[in-house]
């Protein structure tokens, strides 16, 4: 099973999160100003990278808190974990890493 | 009414109705060895649940307001519990807690008295939820039966406390010693949830209590 680091849980089972969505994206800035395709790109508009990608998840079975995940889309490694205003890239901020991220770096 | 029947009984106006009402049989079941039951099943009932939450910096004020209350500080680390049970206080989630208590007055009440004012939201889930207590030699193999943690005597201490699911359900679980564990599940699931447990129990022997 894939298993996700919680920030405040530690590393729990996959199927105690729920999947919210693509954590790149970003609200319209002015949302009364944006243009309604604007709109409809932040609503409905989704790359589908392949590799390392940012999402947001809920540990929606344990804490209830929202987790920055850093996903490899390929081979579902999770890379880093961390709060949702994390900057999982810069590793700055502390993200927990995760035991596969650990076990994938040294492969 | 029925309503009006069970109050000119003279039921107190919190009475608990128990979710496992008539559905827990008193006794020794399963294959006990020489020693005895491996696990004691008993429903904790009836209890005052009370959860608390607050935000920013209404979380300092009330913790201190629930320290003065209830005599206890809710803990800050995460997935941790504290108290004798008279009240136990289990962390639940960032600012969140659950207190918990053998019903003995109106926790709700007196909590939402004493933390609102400072900004607090205080729900009760007394008649939401349900709880078991599980004790005995055998209690970590049914914990891991059902759920997916670490289970070792070193590893879930007494004091810690973890929502997961168990046997598929949402529950929280709460290590009073080393061999006793509380575990909360949602009121409609409490009959499944003993179910499963008594399923799980069946080899090392139960006792119903
Ligand atoms: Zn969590």
């Amino acid at each position: 099973m894939i298993r996700i680091n919680c920030p405040y849980c530690g590393l729990r089972g996959h199927d105690e999160f729920s999947y919210i969505g693509d954590a790149t994206k970003q609200r319209p800035a002015s949302p009364a100003d944006a243009t309604a395709a604007e709109w409809h790109d932040f609503v409905y508009i989704r790359d589908n990278p392949r590799g390392p990608h940012q999402e947001i998840w809920q540990h929606i079975q344990g804490c209830r808190a929202f987790v920055r995940v850093l996903r490899n889309t390929l081979t579902h490694e999770v890379l880093a974990t961390g709060l949702p205003q994390d900057d999982l890239l810069a590793g700055a901020s502390g993200p927990a890493k995760t035991e596969e991220a650990k076990t994938g770096e040294a492969s | 009414m029925p309503d009006s029947s069970t109050e000119a009984a003279g039921v107190a106006p919190l009475g608990r109705q128990s979710a496992l009402s008539g559905m827990i049989r008193p006794g020794d079941h399963g294959a006990a060895d020489y020693r005895g039951p491996g696990v004691t099943i008993t429903e904790r009932h009836p209890l005052s649940m009370v959860q608390i939450e607050a935000r920013g910096p209404e979380v300092a004020v009330m913790l201190e307001a629930s320290n003065a209350v209830l005599g206890l500080r809710p803990p800050q680390a995460p997935n941790t519990s504290v108290g004798d049970g008279h009240p136990r206080i289990l962390w639940t989630g960032p600012n969140r807690w659950l207190v918990v208590e053998p019903e003995s007055r109106d926790l709700d009440t007196v909590l939402q008295d004493a933390l609102i004012p400072g900004g607090a939201a205080v729900v009760d889930l007394g008649h939401g939820r349900a709880s078991l207590r599980l004790s005995g030699r055998s209690v970590r193999q049914i914990l891991m039966k059902g759920a997916g943690l670490d289970w070792h005597v070193r590893a879930f201490t007494p004091g810690m406390c973890a929502q997961t699911t168990m046997f598929h359900l949402p529950a929280l679980i709460d290590c009073r010693d080393e061999s006793t564990f509380d575990i909360y599940v949602a009121r409609g699931f409490a009959v499944s949830f003993l179910e499963s447990v008594t399923q799980a129990a069946a080899e090392y022997g139960y006792r119903l209590g």
